[in-house]
């Protein structure tokens, strides 16, 4: 199981319940951390903005109200915030020719750390958060 | 329906890749969209215009006339829904393409 030595607070973002549940199972299972949630991206930034240190944004493209790339540009504008490693995830081709070129070229994006098309599989999600938020450990 | 008309049976296939999306394959109509509509029709029209490599015309429904009830008349609910999908095919424009 991967964690550190000390326990990470993630803030997950999606509307989509059944994703929102995979994520938190994977999470669960494999780290210790706790897990916030976040159903549009309004709700993302106000809890970002209530002060709470999260060690890691699991964030959809397409929520409503502020899609997660709005989400994004209010991050790289705040200087806590932009030290928030981001997972962007999305039903959107994020591994395309087209998106890795945009993930380069705007600034906006200078808070995503790695990409993860839905639907993904529980290990795809347990290795890409692994990486960014570090060691690893069993709850065992 | 409207793009089999236009790019023939190819528009069926690139629907019938999207795995939440149920297409009926002799009508051409969606017969059940699994998860948010608002993700997947921004996924479909970036998949069509990728096939077509031009913009793609979206009408959105918009309330029966004969029901007396206009444009503006519409629920708060639909209209959050609405610019939800308007802002979703910005960001494809934007860096999907």
């Amino acid at each position: 199981m991967l964690s550190n030595d000390t326990q990470k607070h993630i803030l997950v973002v999606d509307d989509e319940q059944e994703t929102v549940e995979q994520i938190k199972h994977v999470l669960a299972a494999n780290f210790k951390c706790i897990v916030d949630v976040a159903y549009n991206g309004k709700e993302a930034l106000d809890k970002l903005r209530v002060g709470e240190h999260y060690d890691l944004l699991i964030l959809d493209i397409l929520v409503p109200k502020l899609n997660g790339i709005e989400v994004c540009e209010f991050m790289i504008n705040d200087q806590k915030l932009k030290q928030i490693p981001t997972l962007l995830v999305s039903i959107l081709p994020l591994n395309s020719d087209d998106f890795q070129k945009s993930l380069a070229k705007f600034k906006e994006f200078a808070v995503v750390k790695d990409v993860l098309e839905k639907p993904f599989s529980d290990s795809s999600l347990w290795s890409k958060v692994g990486k960014i938020i570090g060691k690893v450990e069993s709850k065992n | 329906m409207q793009m089999r008309q236009r790019v023939g049976d190819k528009a069926i296939d690139i629907a019938k890749s999207i795995e939440d999306l149920e297409i009926d394959e002799n009508s051409g109509k969606v017969v059940r969209i699994k998860k948010s509509p608002a993700k997947i029709i921004a996924l479909l029209i970036l998949k069509y215009e990728k096939l077509l490599g031009e913009k793609v015309s979206f009408a959105l429904p918009r309330p029966n006339p004969r029901s007396g009830r206009g444009f503006g008349e519409v629920s708060d609910k639909t209209k959050d829904y609405l610019a939800t999908v308007e802002k979703n095919l910005v960001v494809i424009r934007k860096y999907f393409e």
